[in-house]
């Protein structure tokens, strides 16, 4: 069995994925408030349908897509509507969210039943039921589910690349969904095909989740389908799940700077949104809820969790017994490209991969550049990224454009390695966002 | 509201930091430095060795607390510069002589800002300075197991040629060739130990701290360019400070250029300067001047743009 990987760059870290990778996705009822934000997507935030005081039950559509670059949010409880208005927010700090007061009975939408389609209908109508059940990717990126499955008229896209890498430490539920939802992961997968047609069908896993690949090579070989799946063992390297890397370690196709997956016939999609497809053909259910690990060094029971997207934080603490040891960081993601959190008030939304409680902190003394090189040895893009710390520093932001400093995907490597503690992904960003801001004005 | 910490990614960070990776320099020299302490005798070799590396941090201190600098002259930068400057010292000399050579190693580096902001090798200019400035000090050397003074294989070279050279070995060029390995020969403290040479290169690769390209492509030249000009290869790079070079101070994070192709250039321009300065100037021992000469032109090796994955050059239409 050949294992694959990426090059140039890339390293592995310490994952701590012991904590959780045997321990099967439990159920978990949320609490007495839930937290809608609208904005929970790559792209427009959706528009708010529902008032105060209405009640909704679960499945109903509370906010609504504005276009194409955007999309649905269903509620994942039955109750009423406190209110919408500015709540804290996982990602932006602070932003518009409705308000659901749990009123425990979990009473269905009753137009939520298999959709009693076949693959008569046409691609186009499948991609707007898609869009309809407000699937975004549920990797972490959270880009519409929609727009990926409809690629341009102008790329042939023959290749369709399952990731199953799961390169930040300390997650484990991808590795679990492909252990437990395998039939639903291969049921999504049999449903995309049979409307995109793909020559070939690739997933990509880490090789320390050895017992999923077996398992899944055995479940191909038991149930073939009528295109070639290979599952391809990966090198555990992160950030071998990064986009761009996955298709280069398993088809050995580059993507050219700044273009999308399509312009090399890829469409890459994690494996829990498949499993979000399955459900939404099979079931009728939209996406309204989730699995995530719920890890780090403070929690007393570590998790692979089922929650309904809009459970809060607060009672995912409580799920897993508390904390051993008090936390000094909240992470939501991973703890290599996630984000802080200021309180435990926040919901879980649809790109929620793992919740993080890190007793310990990073080092923030930032001491001068050695020059020791491993920025350059391990970046994934091949990038000088030291240059981009001496530039913003001199305020010659301009300049970094000539290091390509846009390839940058924000990995963290550089940053995590830098022996002189530089956060020179910081500084990275704020070149972006200077670069950013000269442009349009 | 509570009091998580609000920083950026990544939340996690590598353990290794500047100085674990200055400290491992450190250990890598130790079985050099053994083998030094072994062949020519204790009271020879350590106290100067131990003056060196204090002489070096009390430096480092000063400087930082005159010219109010972060205080980190424990981080191992200071204990690496004044273990290698003692390293390349003939045993024996006076002990007032690696005290200023460190003093003036650390100033070198101090001037120009501090650890990351020097062009040169501290310890090489520490070298250089004393070798300019106490020539006769510089150039006495112990035989090895004794007391008396001897000259270095290469100095003899320089002098009377490899005919001078066998005379020291008993005439059999692999008696010479496995005395030198050894380290029976005059020379400094840190260069004579082959062996122990070798054993510190492999913990640096293993571990990560550096790369292969300086030490192999600084060694593959003087080989290659000696046997051309018609010299025993090997005798070559068994002699003088050169292999100590190579792995130690041309390998210098702050002082060679941190791309691959740049560190091969950089390596191969080490190796040749080096081969140059033993034929044709007047001096026996080149390893110093020919690293301190590619420091100068480091900046520019590394002033290059790393094409990015999946760069497409533009079309001009």
């Amino acid at each position: 069995m050949k294992i694959k990987t990426f090059h140039p760059g890339g390293m592995h870290i310490p994952d701590h994925k012991d904590r959780t990778k045997d321990k099967p996705i439990v159920d978990m009822a949320p609490g007495k408030d839930l937290l809608y934000p609208l904005s929970q997507h790559v792209g427009i935030p959706a528009e708010p349908i529902v008032e105060a005081g209405q009640e909704v039950l679960i499945g109903q559509l509370i906010a609504k897509a504005q276009g194409d670059f955007s999309s649905n949010i269903h509620a994942s409880v039955s109750g009423i509507v406190k209110d919408i208005k500015e709540y804290p927010h996982p990602i932006s700090g602070l932003g518009t969210a409705i308000h659901i007061e749990n009123d425990f009975q979990y009473s269905m939408l009753p137009s939520i039943k298999p959709p009693c389609f076949e693959s008569e209908i046409n691609l186009k109508a499948f991609v707007s039921f898609i869009q309809e059940a407000g699937i975004v990717g549920m990797g972490g990126a959270t880009f519409p589910t929609h727009l990926k499955l409809n690629p341009p008229p102008d790329s042939s896209v023959d290749t369709y690349i399952i990731n199953g890498a799961e390169c930040e430490p300390y997650l484990t539920c991808d590795h679990r969904l492909m252990l437990e939802k395998t039939k639903e992961l291969f049921d999504g997968l049999q449903i995309v095909q049979s409307y995109l047609r793909f020559k070939k069908v690739i997933v990509g896993i880490e090789n320390n989740k050895m017992d999923a690949i077996e398992h899944l090579q055995n479940y191909v070989q038991e149930n073939p389908m009528d295109v070639p799946v290979e599952i391809v063992p990966l090198v555990k390297k992160y950030p071998q799940g990064a986009e761009k890397n996955l298709i280069f370690a398993t088809t050995n196709r580059i993507v050219p700077v700044g273009k999308l997956p399509f312009s090399v016939g890829c469409i890459v999609q994690n494996v829990g949104t498949l499993i979000a497809i399955s459900q939404a053909i099979r079931e009728g259910t939209p996406m309204i809820y989730r699995v995530l690990t719920a890890s780090g060094d403070c929690l007393q029971e570590p998790k692979n969790i089922r929650v309904p997207i809009g459970t809060l934080l607060s009672d995912i603490v409580t799920f897993c017994g508390g904390f051993v040891k008090d936390p000094k960081e909240l992470v939501f993601g991973g703890p290599m490209m996630g984000v802080n959190q200021r309180s435990q008030d926040v919901p879980v939304l649809k790109g929620t991969s793992g919740i993080i409680f890190l007793s310990t902190l990073e080092p923030l003394h930032e001491t001068s550049c050695i020059r020791c090189g491993r920025c350059i040895e391990n970046c994934p893009a091949g990038l000088m990224p030291y240059r981009f710390v001496e530039l913003a520093k001199k305020n010659h932001f301009e300049d970094a454009n000539h290091y390509f400093v846009n390839s940058c995907i924000e990995c963290g490597l550089c940053t995590y390695n830098c022996p002189a503690r530089i956060p020179i992904l910081n500084y990275i960003r704020v070149t972006k966002q200077e670069l950013k801001r000269k442009r349009s004005r | 509201m509570s009091n998580y910490v609000i920083t950026a990614s990544p939340h996690i960070r590598n353990k290794i930091n500047t100085a674990f990776l200055m400290n491992m320099v450190s250990i890598s020299l130790l079985p050099a430095t053994i083998g030094g302490i072994v062949i020519f005798g204790w009271t020879n070799t350590l106290p100067l060795i131990a003056l060196s590396i204090i002489s070096a941090v009390v430096s480092e201190a000063l400087f930082q607390k005159l010219l109010k600098l972060p205080m980190s002259y424990l981080d191992g930068s200071a204990i690496v510069t004044g273990f290698l400057l003692a390293l390349c010292c003939p045993p024996g000399i006076p002990l007032w002589l690696p005290v200023i050579g460190s003093f003036f190693a650390i100033f070198s580096k101090q001037v120009f800002g501090g650890l990351g902001h020097n062009p040169f090798n501290p310890a090489l200019i520490g070298r250089a300075f004393l070798v300019l400035s106490f020539p006769a000090h510089m150039t006495s050397w112990l035989k090895p197991f004794d007391v008396v003074t001897t000259s270095t294989p290469l100095a003899v070279f320089s002098e009377k040629g490899m005919s001078g050279v066998l005379g020291l070995f008993q005439g059999s060029v692999s008696t010479m060739h496995k005395s030198m390995f050894w380290g029976i020969r005059g020379g400094c403290i840190g260069e004579v130990f082959i062996l122990g040479l070798l054993l510190g290169l492999a913990l640096l690769l293993l571990t990560k701290t550096i790369q292969w390209y300086v030490p192999v492509t600084y060694m593959g030249t003087v080989f290659l360019v000696s046997w051309m000009l018609g010299m025993d290869p090997i005798f070559s790079i068994l002699s003088g400070g050169v292999m100590f070079g190579a792995f130690f101070m041309a390998t210098d994070y702050v002082t060679s250029p941190m791309l691959p192709q740049s560190k091969i250039i950089y390596g191969f321009g080490c190796g040749f300067i080096n081969v140059m300065i033993r034929f044709f100037a007047n001096m026996p021992e080149g390893t110093t001047f020919a690293i301190l000469l590619m420091n100068v032109i480091t900046p520019m090796l590394d002033n290059r743009i790393k094409k990015p994955v999946g760069f497409v050059k533009e079309k001009t239409s």
